[in-house]
């Protein structure tokens, strides 16, 4: 709970984000146990208590920083929070019902044959892991794989001591559920900022209400895409969606710091799931430092303020960038056994690997006949709504969902293999992460569209969360 | 996520600037479409939830859940776990089966390695088969034409009905 309130501070999404930096430090304290040795549960614990130590000294630093520069703290009272309390009831107890499937045992063909088997590797100790990771008896294991969710259910089983498939599954929907609350609280956020973040207000209620239906409609759509992998133990609804979530926080979002921390923790989660999650990450690290970089104008910071902002900004995406090619990096350090998928002979020529892809995907990505038309008109009208709450311009979160559908889109036709296949039996997961941001995009603009917005929204918002951007909306 | 302190007491004194009426048309048509499309793919989740949650789904995913507990008990039957296994890679699905029941738990080794134990499935419409497939353990080394060195037991699975259909 520590690290999620020192990066992301406190809001209706802390307790989400505390959960996913869990998963986060299982997969790091997996790739120790793969690098160096022990069980992954002993590096778990040893980086969970250095996390929450090192965060309790940020968090320290932050109040001592407060007190002496005398910024008064804004008090909050019952009726000023219950109305989050109420988005935040909402929001859990429609995941609860999106969830209600786990009361089938459905263990899906990649849990049983991937994530879940792999987690046995995790949980068996460092010599076992190694030597399962380079066997060549091994067929479908897909032993390169990053293992965020394979380690999490390697902690949950050592940690408990159920060591069941059944447990596995309902951990990994458990994580699919966090990241879409956490993914579904940037529509909250959104029509917040639209009213100023003003804590009481004839636009207020109206704002919140609007945010927590968008929210609702959201994660319901976000279900229907993952349609059966929700519950049985799949990883592309966890990497999709919190790699929507990264263009949420790091490019619809105002540029704050802790939206920025949001994001990097999502990303994590992304990069750290599967393979497709790692190379969409990478696009989104990469856009999301554009912003921010650009952000930090001259004119608004000064000179050399703005200067060393962007550097900051650049050397942060450098090391998000350094830090997603570790688990790929020790993949092939030790030998881990290649992927069928991605090893063999290359079949068929770019034309037609290039029509075979985009005729696969075409049938999973109507919603952008909606989105995009949607957003091009509202582009137009309601720019400037969206510019006042400090809301980052569309083009970003559209080039974070072409980004990420091109860089996926470009392994099925430069990859090896054979496509039809490959295609046949992945494009309808892989597709998620396009569908799902597109949904985000409608959902933000029906809440741009439907709450009135104020003049200087975000200067209306004084916030001890750094505003990066000025009133300039990017 | 920006925080929101209390603003400053009251407007600003000036109305919110609300635009020409064609602005608030096409803003009112952006807002419909936008919940419109929603709305529709939210009815479709929670038909994708209501199905997922069916007694006839419980019920197949409960059969596939027994026959894979069926297959794993044969299989420790037979061998240790972290024991160098073979796995007869005569059959795709077979090999495939066999991976995911034993993957997770011992070593799995090629014909080179040296393996302690070679499994395979074989299809025995017999008691205690797991639907009418039962695990077995050749020698190392054998030529797995004769009979099976082992045959493994524990569990059998014997219910009817059909298992549910595994999208990949």
């Amino acid at each position: 709970m520590l690290p999620a309130l020192a990066i992301v501070g406190r809001s209706g999404a802390t307790l989400p984000f505390a959960v996913l930096i869990g998963a986060i430090e299982t997969g790091v304290a997996g790739s120790l146990s793969l690098a160096v040795a022990w069980s992954t549960l002993p590096w778990f614990l040893f980086i969970a208590i250095a996390s929450s130590f090192l965060s309790s000294l940020v968090l320290i630093k932050d109040r001592r920083r407060i007190v002496a520069s005398g910024e008064q703290r804004p008090r909050r009272n019952i009726r000023d929070r219950w109305p989050g309390a109420a988005a935040v009831t909402v929001l859990i107890l429609t995941l609860i019902w999106c969830l209600l499937p786990l009361r089938a045992p459905s263990v899906g063909w990649d849990a049983r044959a991937i994530w879940l088997l792999r987690s046995s590797w995790f949980a068996g100790g460092h010599n076992f892991l190694l030597a399962s990771f380079r066997s060549p008896g091994s067929i479908i294991a897909h032993s390169s794989y990053p293992p965020l969710v394979s380690t999490s259910v390697a902690v949950t089983w050592q940690l408990t001591g159920d060591h069941t498939e059944r447990v596995g599954v309902v951990v990994v929907a458990f994580l699919n559920a966090v990241a879409t609350f956490a993914t579904a609280w940037v529509i909250v956020e959104a029509s917040r900022n639209l009213v100023g973040g003003q804590r009481r207000g004839k636009d207020r209620p109206l704002a919140l209400i609007v945010g927590v239906v968008g929210a609702v409609l959201f994660t319901l759509a976000t279900f229907k895409v993952f349609g059966p992998f929700s519950t049985n133990g799949y990883a592309d609804p966890l990497w999709s969606v919190a790699a929507v979530g990264a263009i949420g926080y790091g490019l619809v979002l105002p540029t704050t710091k802790r939206n920025v921390g949001a994001a990097a923790i999502l990303l994590a989660v992304s990069g750290l799931t599967k393979t497709e999650g790692t190379a969409t990450a990478v696009v989104l690290v990469v856009l999301i430092t554009l912003r921010y970089s650009s952000c930090a104008s001259p004119s608004f910071l000064g000179g050399s303020a703005g200067s060393r902002w962007r550097w900051r900004a650049v050397a942060a995406g450098a090391t998000g960038l350094v830090l997603l090619s570790v688990w790929p990096i020790l993949a092939r350090l030790e030998h881990a056994t290649r992927d069928v998928n991605t090893s063999g002979q290359r079949e068929g020529t770019w034309d037609s690997r290039t029509h075979v892809t985009v005729s696969a995907m075409a049938p999973y990505l109507h919603v952008l006949l909606v989105a995009a038309p949607l957003a091009l008109v509202a582009g137009v009208v309601l720019r400037r709504h969206r510019e006042r709450a400090g809301l980052g311009n569309d083009l970003w979160a559209w080039l974070g969902l072409l980004g990420g559908l091109s860089v996926i889109g470009a392994s099925y036709i430069t990859g090896p293999g054979n496509t039809a296949f490959w295609l046949y039996t992945s494009v309808h997961r892989t597709t998620m992460f396009a569908a799902i941001a597109a949904w985000l995009i409608v959902s933000i603009w029906a809440v741009v569209a439907i709450v009135p917005s104020e003049e200087n929204a975000v200067a209306r918002a004084p916030s001890r969360d750094t505003q990066l951007a000025g009133s300039r909306s990017l | 996520m920006v925080s929101s302190p209390d603003p400053p007491s009251g407007s600003n004194g000036r109305a919110p600037h609300r635009g020409p009426s064609w602005r608030i048309i096409v803003r009112t048509i952006c807002a419909a479409v936008a919940l419109v499309a929603l709305v529709f793919a939210s009815l479709q989740g929670i038909r994708t939830t209501t199905h997922g949650q069916s007694a006839d789904q419980t019920r197949q995913w409960e059969r596939d859940a027994a026959y894979w507990n069926c297959l794993t008990i044969q299989a420790h039957s037979l061998v240790k776990p972290g024991e160098r296994v073979e796995i007869n890679r005569g059959g795709l699905a077979a090999s495939v089966t066999l991976e995911k029941v034993v993957g997770g738990w011992t070593s799995l080794v090629t014909k080179a390695q040296n393996a302690s134990a070679i499994l395979s499935l074989e299809g025995r419409h017999k008691q205690g088969s797991c639907r009418g497939t039962v695990v077995v353990e050749y020698a190392p080394g054998s030529s797995l034409h004769g009979p099976p060195e082992r045959v493994g037991s524990g569990a059998s699975d014997g219910s009817g009905g059909s298992l549910p259909s595994t999208p990949l």
